[in-house]
């Protein structure tokens, strides 16, 4: 049986675990207002950046929702989870999304960016064990709802304040010391929820 | 491979990496092919700590695994281009990756655990990146913030398409070709990028049908050598502009694009105007969206006595001088232009990149002036590949053009060197206790330790 308290505060700190990670959009927050020499568009980047997140997770709800009265669905998220964490281990990679983009285009970027660096499937089968072990049901949608929207709201005020201390204060030299290697953390991350997921769902 | 913090010689700006800490080691392309000699080429390692006991000799070389590779330029496997927003700084710095410009080849040598003693670890055959690409004869290496580019000159056979392939950063291993829509282009040689542009530029040599068995002057009067530049769109990957430098402005060589991310624009030399053998450097820049080019340096050929002419310049009584590389210091303030045929090392002071100053020219070896090192000892060739050291007070020069080019402009022959000069502010002296001598080997591309101002990209303005 897993935990109620485990979910939710999975779900706080996976939002500040991603927003802390440079490649999660904070960083071309940075370099935008570099360029445009606007502490504004560092602002207005980061908000949009973080909009797309947040729709990254809302689609682990579409994900995980429809489906989750069904037990062996929330196996099925989880081991998608796990095979992605464990892929990004063998295989990192990073593409080339562009640097010249619109503003209008960030929110694609953020969604883009969420789903790359794995916040819809890490949320995936934590949403989708909470809906199964209530039963599905509008209100156990609406808490599934309010965890996502707190995952990512913790994100984006994560991604601005490291925004924010980068360009005011630490300064860019700073990426040479803060930049961990958040892939291992994050392919991590995804194997141990995922496994903690599919050993409480299966074994209960 | 991945390690857990960024690596220590990836810099977010210019500025921060000229404050980097000197280079302790070069690493010269050094080539057996074409002089006779029936040994593989290899990677030469020079100790270049004025505080070692070494300094100026080469402590180490790295001999590949066949005959007739014919190196030429080589890059890093990553770079600062990695701590862009896309990137991951911890790759780490550490392989340099060798192609061979005849074989195709494309070798892997791990710089660690001793910087003094590199490994050949890997080895990718030419055929199996032709395979993958449909391209051959490979050329420049540049490190990408998602994948490993490189230039290549030719196609499936002796001809084009020339273009660019990406290699995978970790398994080295050919993903493909880059273009996706490669419009007008054809020829190909260099390439680099503004990446705040999301802007490839490539220039143009020719087919290697035209240059591998040397100077074809037919093709050259019929304009098969190119004269153009390509812009691309770095991330959709399709051909966007090419520019045509002029009917007679032939072999458009060396891309410089400014390190500073927000000045779209850079430097590109082309070898030969066929109607007077002048040299040029252009440059290219962005306006109101569409991207331009214009002349701003013209080196004259020297009319001399023919007696003093190799056989194939005597008809035409003069020397070109035939620029050939240049490089651009990190603050983008000094270019260095070298004069292969006349034998000159040229500073510009480019502040303003439309009116560059001449600032110094060091003499060195040369169909026209044939000057000495300072030590007293011959130099045969020219000044032709130059680096530029991160903080720009050194600059490293070697002699060699190319294996079939050679002869034709220096028939008495020719022994590769390097050559170390100091740059007080674009005021160039030759060192005179440094000449690394390659005895019968030629000397070509020089990389430093921890980058070099060719090396890196970035994406971040100095503040």
């Amino acid at each position: 049986m897993i935990a109620e308290g485990f979910i939710g505060w999975t779900v706080v700190t996976l939002g500040i675990v991603h927003g802390v990670n440079p490649s999660s959009g904070w960083l071309l927050g940075v370099y935008r207002a570099l360029i445009s020499k606007s502490l504004r568009e560092l602002a207005l980047s980061i908000s949009l950046l973080s909009l797309g997140h947040m729709l990254s997770s809302v689609l682990s709800l579409a994900l995980s929702a429809p489906a989750s009265h069904l037990r062996w669905w929330t196996v099925v998220t989880a081991a998608a989870a796990l095979t992605y964490g464990a892929w990004r281990l063998l295989r990192p990679s990073h593409p080339y999304l562009g640097l010249k983009r619109g503003r209008h285009e960030l929110l694609c970027v953020g969604l883009l960016l969420g789903m790359v660096h794995g916040s819809t499937l890490s949320l995936a089968p934590l949403i989708s064990a909470w809906c199964s072990r209530f039963g599905g049901g509008l209100a156990v949608l609406t808490s599934a709802l309010t965890f996502t929207v707190i995952h990512s709201f913790v994100a984006g005020l994560t991604m601005m304040v490291a925004g924010l201390l980068v360009y005011r204060v630490l300064g860019l030299g700073a990426l040479r010391r803060i930049w961990v290697n958040y892939n291992l953390i994050w392919s991590v991350t995804l194997i141990v929820i995922a496994s903690y997921v599919i050993l409480s769902v299966t074994l209960m | 491979m991945t390690a857990l913090a960024p690596d220590p010689t990836f810099y977010p700006t210019p500025a921060e990496a000229m404050r980097a800490p000197p280079e302790r080691f070069a690493y010269v392309a050094a080539l057996h092919t074409g002089t006779g000699i029936n040994k593989p080429d290899f990677i030469a390692v020079v100790d270049v700590d004025p505080k070692s006991e070494n300094f100026g000799r080469i402590v180490h070389r790295v001999e590949l695994d066949q005959v007739g590779d014919e190196l030429h330029h080589f890059g890093w496997n990553a770079c600062s281009s990695m701590l862009c927003p896309y990137g991951d700084p911890t790759t780490e710095r550490r392989h340099l990756i060798v192609p061979g410009l005849r074989s195709s080849n494309v070798y892997v040598l791990d710089t660690k655990p001793d910087p003094r003693r590199p490994r050949l670890v890997k080895k990718i055959p030419g055929e199996k990146i032709t395979r993958v690409t449909g391209y051959s004869r490979l050329h420049t290496v540049h490190c990408g913030p998602d994948a490993i580019y490189v230039s290549a000159l030719g196609g499936r056979g002796d001809g084009g398409p020339g273009g660019v392939l990406l290699l995978d950063h970790r398994t080295f291993e050919p993903l493909g070709r880059f273009e996706i829509e490669r419009g007008p282009q054809y020829l190909a040689y260099d390439f680099w990028w503004h990446l705040a542009e999301d802007t490839m530029v490539t220039s143009e040599w020719t087919v290697p049908k035209y240059y591998e068995n040397g100077l074809d002057l037919e093709a050259l009067t019929k304009g098969l050598y190119g004269n153009k530049l390509h812009f691309w769109d770095l991330r959709r990957r399709k051909h966007v502009q090419a520019i045509e430098l002029g009917k007679d402005e032939r072999m458009v060589l060396e891309l410089r694009p400014l390190h500073d991310p927000t000045k779209p624009m850079g430097f590109v030399n082309v070898v030969v105007n066929v109607s007077n053998l002048s040299s040029s450097v252009w440059l290219w820049y962005k306006e109101d969206g569409r991207w331009g080019a214009q002349k701003v340096i013209e080196v004259e050929a020297v009319p001399v006595e023919r007696d003093l002419l190799p056989d194939a310049l005597r008809p035409f009584g003069v020397v070109p001088p035939l620029v050939t590389d240049i490089n651009l210091s990190l603050d983008d303030r000094y270019l260095y232009v070298s004069c292969w045929g006349t034998g000159e090392l040229r500073c510009y002071d480019v502040s303003n990149p439309f009116e560059p100053k001449l600032r110094s020219v060091a003499k060195l070896g040369g169909i026209l002036h044939r000057s000495p090192h300072p030590s007293g000892r011959p130099l045969t060739g020219g000044p032709q590949m130059v680096e530029v050291s991160r903080d720009g007070k050194r600059v490293y020069v070697t002699n060699s053009l190319y294996s079939s080019w050679d002869p034709i402009f220096y028939p008495e022959g020719l022994r590769g060197w390097l050559v170390l000069l100091r740059s007080d502010n674009g005021d160039l002296s030759v060192v005179r206790d440094f000449l690394v001598d390659f005895g019968e080997a030629k000397a070509h591309q020089v990389r430093l330790e921890g980058g070099d101002s060719s090396s890196d990209s970035f994406c971040y303005p100095s503040p």
